[in-house]
């Protein structure tokens, strides 16, 4: 299998043991806590998880474009496979105003948002923001930097671009804007993309074109992509690894077929379960997950889904942090139904 | 918003999971109360206004000595404050203020004042002295405070006529801080209803009345408020020239609240639960007073509060000109005519006082507004 | 887009037209007129002019006639002739007076402006970016006090102030030997001295109210989604700043210009009474006391249709800045 290939490889990125506190009024938000994942050439990896469990926060850490309140910790290694002054960087070790982060931002690690109109300016033209980034990384000549825009709007489908090139956001519809949101992020051939829930803000319809845009464009010009998103169904058609996150971990990890076939986290079944089925029995209601995210708000070490965990066990999960758990080489899972460590018990 | 849900929930929403829970069946009036008592500065300014209203409620009784009753053989008398420590450096229980002796100054040849430390009058509480009616009902004679006879208490010095500053401040604040509240209110229900009419029924009417508040707000508000002032005949009851001020500043004021409503009234005559009982067949002033007024009447108070600053600075501006209160009743702006030549400013800077005063007043007011604004609002940051 | 400005001057006429009725009106109000003023002043003089007198003189000045009627001939002459009547009080052409006092309003009205554009915006710019730091306290602390000062007190603690430092309380726009020379470097640098005084008062408190609107805007700015765009972008910080926030920020405070322009005007009115400035306040004051209806409607007159055409200036920069209002025009 090629991903087995893909694995031996060295990561394009190692993300470990990344922490984010936010210091709030009533004590410290633990957002991120300890999240580890590799990001490999040309392959797709999903963040999947509910609104609030930390996924956006892991995603924008990368380019270190988080707010400054966000303490971050931990390290997001950076290999450039094509160029030798970046052969080995930790990205979070860099200020996050310094001109080597931002050397990388667009340029190596590029991210396309969820709100496409307010991402873009709507003061300027879509022409104009899609060559700044090309001005900034690529060419100093505005010709040419308009030239390759162009072709960029060109190749991310959209007709008529030098018409289009001068029209400003609000004259763009919600799918052309986020086609004109790649052509931009892609106007620098990023060896990887963020793509943070790209598609939420979508109609069905765009949504799907949009995504078979993102897959023809990663097949033509071989970049990673990380993709969060809250939605099953884009990760099935997407990804080739998903990182199951809940309240600012990582819960399960494995590739696709994996987590769809052989889900182990309590969560990961419920969300699955949740998921609209085409073919199965409409008289019945879908599965939902009872209760809701709670705040990770000076949490005792134990685990975040203790409360809403149907196979919880109890003096155990709600007492200690959980460990990583391997099932297999590609899967692992954080709960003590699967760890051979269970303090709890043994004593 | 959805961006980025972990950093917006700490600015939006009460943290803890059980306050959460409050807040969630909380009435909106509640959840405002909530937001408004994080706010500090707004909760201090509420505190030292209604402390400032609470003088001027009880103004007569708190002050010394009437408007009018002035000492000729103090005139521009310094501030004198109380004291404890006589000039030989003894303690003495009760509080007490020599008496003042004006001299002239051997260089400059100017009157000034000098204490007298052979005389001593012990300040005292519950004082009989000039006859007045309290809250102005029960006729009395009875002040806070004063000293013994015929000793003379001037806590923030005189004017140039001799006048006890403390007592005309204290007087004064009636007018000056009950012309803002009663303009506003007028404006207030004049803008409600208007907006309102506006706002609900649109049409020939809206258009209408936007072209009528459009002309209106095409006037500079000052020169008007000086054109309109001017027109106030001299010699005129206190009463009624109170009266003729509170109505030019309503006059003026009314369009900005009007505005307001009327935008209000717009944006949630479409909301879909408005729509629902108009079709379920609910009367129109059953929809307004349900309906539309619980959704935007916050707004409204905030913009209230928001519009006295100006009519304390407004009133305090055309009263400084000789163009609104006029002796013999007074008001801060009346106090500050006086201010008016620098000579006075540089030889009696106790003059400026009710100045600080006014700022005081405005700066509580702004910030209460502000207060209420964001507990009002607390997505629009 | 010529089309909108065009229309939007047009709806300008029967404004201003109602305004200047409702002005005319405005300034009968007050009890007697100039005739009554006048020999009220004349018989503290000594000289007491009889009844007949008096009415022949309201003939002469057309004060007879009913207000409508009025009203009519002073509209007629200025739309004809431009000719906006005959202020009693200066025995001149109203037109004449006002010229004489226009040219330095309008310098240190335009220098205000200036002023307060100047200092607010980077001041915004600031304790937004700054939110929460002393700074940022300091000045927001600064313009609250700023809005709540009323300033032509103001005008008289700088007035002390400058008098207790420099021994000069800087009256007046000129020092008394410039008065009435002709213009030079020296008269223009003594005028520059004697403005800053006004200007600071004058633009007070809209400079306070400007930092406040702009801190606010910029706060709302900073936290919208593009601006994380262009930080994934690898934009520099400062470059992020000025072109996407500020830009997006100082859009509504442009349509804040007209209301910037008469305020300012108005600001000065009561700084000039109390500062004794050869501007068009005290002139209007004086007018407005002495029922020198002629000048004082005319003024009255002049400053709403400051305001009119200021807000017709900001409407017409809105549209020409927003791009969603111009590119409509565009479509057309």
């Amino acid at each position: 299998m090629t991903t087995q290939a893909a694995q031996s490889e060295q990561p394009l990125l190692s993300v470990q043991n990344l922490k984010i506190r936010i210091q709030m009024d009533n004590g410290e938000m633990k957002a991120v806590d300890g999240v580890d994942f590799e990001i490999h050439k040309g392959k797709t990896l999903g963040l999947v998880g509910e609104s609030g469990c930390g996924k956006s926060l892991t995603s924008r850490a990368i380019i270190s474009i988080n707010p400054k309140e966000c303490e971050t910790s931990g390290s997001i290694v950076y290999r450039s496979d094509n160029e030798a002054s970046l052969k080995k960087l930790d990205l979070l070790s860099l200020n996050p105003t310094s001109k080597q982060i931002r050397s990388i931002r667009g340029r190596k690690i590029a991210m396309i948002f969820q709100e496409p109109m307010t991402a873009f300016s709507p003061m300027y033209t879509i022409g104009n923001q899609i060559m700044e980034a090309i001005q900034i990384h690529r060419t100093k000549n505005k010709k040419e930097a308009k030239k390759i825009a162009l072709e960029m709007l060109a190749k991310v489908g959209i007709s008529d671009q030098e018409k289009r090139f001068d029209q400003y956001p609000h004259e763009f519809s919600g799918g052309m804007r986020q086609r004109a949101m790649i052509s931009m992020a892609l106007s620098c051939n990023p060896e990887i993309l963020i793509a943070d829930e790209p598609t939420t803000a979508l109609d069905v319809t765009i949504q799907a074109q949009v995504l078979e845009l993102m897959r023809s464009l990663q097949a033509e010009l071989g970049m990673a992509i990380l993709l969060v998103t809250h939605d099953l169904g884009i990760i099935a058609q997407m990804c080739d690894e998903v990182a199951v996150m809940y309240l600012g971990k990582i819960v399960e990890q494995a590739p696709v077929k994996e987590i769809f076939y052989n889900p182990k986290h309590p969560y990961t079944k419920g969300l699955l379960k949740s998921m609209p089925r085409l073919g199965g029995d409409k008289s019945k209601r879908l599965d939902s997950i009872e209760g809701s995210v709670p705040m990770p708000i000076n949490m005792p070490p134990m685990c975040g889904f203790y409360e809403r965990c149907k196979d919880r066990i109890e003096g155990v999960c709600n007492t200690q942090a959980v460990p990583k758990t391997r099932i297999s080489d590609q899967h692992s899972v954080r709960c003590f139904l699967y760890s051979e460590q269970r303090e709890g018990e043994s004593q | 918003m959805r961006t980025m849900p972990v950093f917006r929930r700490q600015k939006t929403e009460a943290p803890q999971p059980v306050k959460i829970k409050d807040a969630n069946y909380s009435s909106q009036w509640r959840l405002i109360y909530l937001r408004f008592k994080k706010h500090k500065l707004a909760r201090i300014s509420l505190f030292i206004l209604a402390f400032l209203y609470l003088i001027a409620l009880f103004a007569q009784f708190i002050a010394p000595y009437g408007l009018q009753s002035y000492d000729s053989k103090y005139v521009n008398a310094p501030p004198m404050g109380f004291r404890f420590v006589d000039a030989a450096g003894k303690f003495h229980i009760k509080p007490f203020v020599y008496e003042l002796q004006s001299t002239r100054d051997p260089e400059t040849m100017r009157k000034i004042f000098v204490s007298n430390t052979e005389k001593r009058y012990s300040l005292q509480f519950f004082v009989k002295g000039e006859p007045y009616k309290f809250l102005g009902l029960i006729p009395t004679s009875t002040h806070l405070l004063g000293v013994e006879q015929p000793g003379r208490i001037f806590l923030l010095g005189t004017d140039g006529m001799g006048r006890d500053l403390f007592s005309r401040i204290i007087l004064g604040s009636q007018i000056s801080l009950s012309i803002p509240l009663v303009g506003v209110a007028i404006s207030f229900v004049l803008g409600l209803i208007i907006g309102g009419i506006s706002g609900y029924f649109g049409g020939w009417l809206d258009s209408i009345i936007q072209r009528i508040i459009e002309i209106i707000r095409s006037f500079p508000t000052l020169p008007l408020w000086m054109a309109l002032s001017a027109a106030i005949p001299p010699r005129i009851p206190v009463v009624t020239m109170y009266l003729y001020i509170v109505i030019i500043f309503a006059f003026i004021g009314w369009t900005d609240l009007a505005r307001v409503v009327r935008g209000k009234f717009i944006a949630l005559k479409n909301e879909d639960y408005v729509i629902a009982a108009k079709i379920a067949g609910v009367g129109n002033t059953k929809i307004i007073v349900k309906h539309l007024l619980p959704g935007f009447i916050s707004y409204l108070v905030v913009a209230t509060t928001l519009a006295i600053p100006g009519m304390i600075l407004g009133e305090t501006a055309m009263s400084f000109l000789g163009l609104g209160i006029r002796s013999p009743a007074t008001s801060w702006g009346v106090l500050l005519q006086e201010a008016q030549k620098i000579e006075n400013v540089a030889l009696y800077p106790w003059k400026l006082i009710p100045l600080g005063i006014v700022i005081l007043t405005v700066l509580t007011y702004n910030f209460l507004g502000d207060g209420l604004r964001d507990a009002a609002d607390p997505y629009k940051k | 887009m010529l089309q909108y400005i065009l229309k939007r001057i047009l709806l300008v006429i029967p404004v201003v037209l109602f305004i200047s009725f409702i002005v005319f009106y405005i300034i009968q109000l007050p009890p007697g007129d100039y005739v009554s003023n006048y020999s009220a002043k004349m018989s503290a003089a000594g000289d007491v002019m009889t009844p007949v007198e008096m009415d022949e003189m309201r003939a002469n000045l057309g004060l007879d006639r009913p207000i409508y009627e009025q009203y009519f001939v002073w509209m007629k002459k200025i739309v004809t002739k431009g000719d906006f009547g005959f202020s009693f009080n200066y025995n001149k052409p109203v037109t004449a007076v006002i010229k004489q006092y226009m040219g330095l309003t309008l310098v240190v009205s335009l220098v205000t402006m200036v002023f307060h554009y100047v200092v607010a915006i980077p001041i915004g710019i600031y304790t937004a970016v700054k939110q929460y730091t002393a700074g940022d306290y300091f000045f927001s602390g600064l313009s609250f006090i700023g809005m709540a000062t009323p300033n032509f007190l103001l005008a008289i603690i700088l007035m002390y102030l400058s008098y207790t430092w420099f021994g000069d309380p800087l009256l007046g726009l000129f020092s008394s030997e410039y008065v009435n020379a002709p213009w030079s470097m020296d008269k223009v640098l003594d005028l520059m001295k004697h403005m800053v005084i006004p200007v600071i008062v004058i633009g007070l408190a809209s400079t306070a109210d400007l930092i406040r609107i702009m801190r606010g805007q910029m706060l709302d700015e900073l936290n919208k989604p593009n601006v994380v765009t262009a930080r994934a972008k690898g934009l520099s910080e400062f470059k992020i700043l000025f072109k996407y926030p500020t830009r997006a920020a100082l859009n509504p405070i442009v349509s804040t210009f007209g209301w910037s322009l008469s305020s300012i005007f108005t600001g000065a009115t009561i700084t000039a009474i109390v500062l004794n400035l050869p501007l068009q306040g005290p002139v209007m004051y004086n007018a407005l006391l002495g029922q020198d209806m002629y000048l004082a409607g005319s003024w009255l007159l002049f400053m709403a249709l400051l305001t009119v055409l200021g807000t017709l200036i900001s409407d017409i920069l809105l549209a020409w800045l927003d791009p969603k209002i111009r590119t409509e025009f565009r479509g057309n």
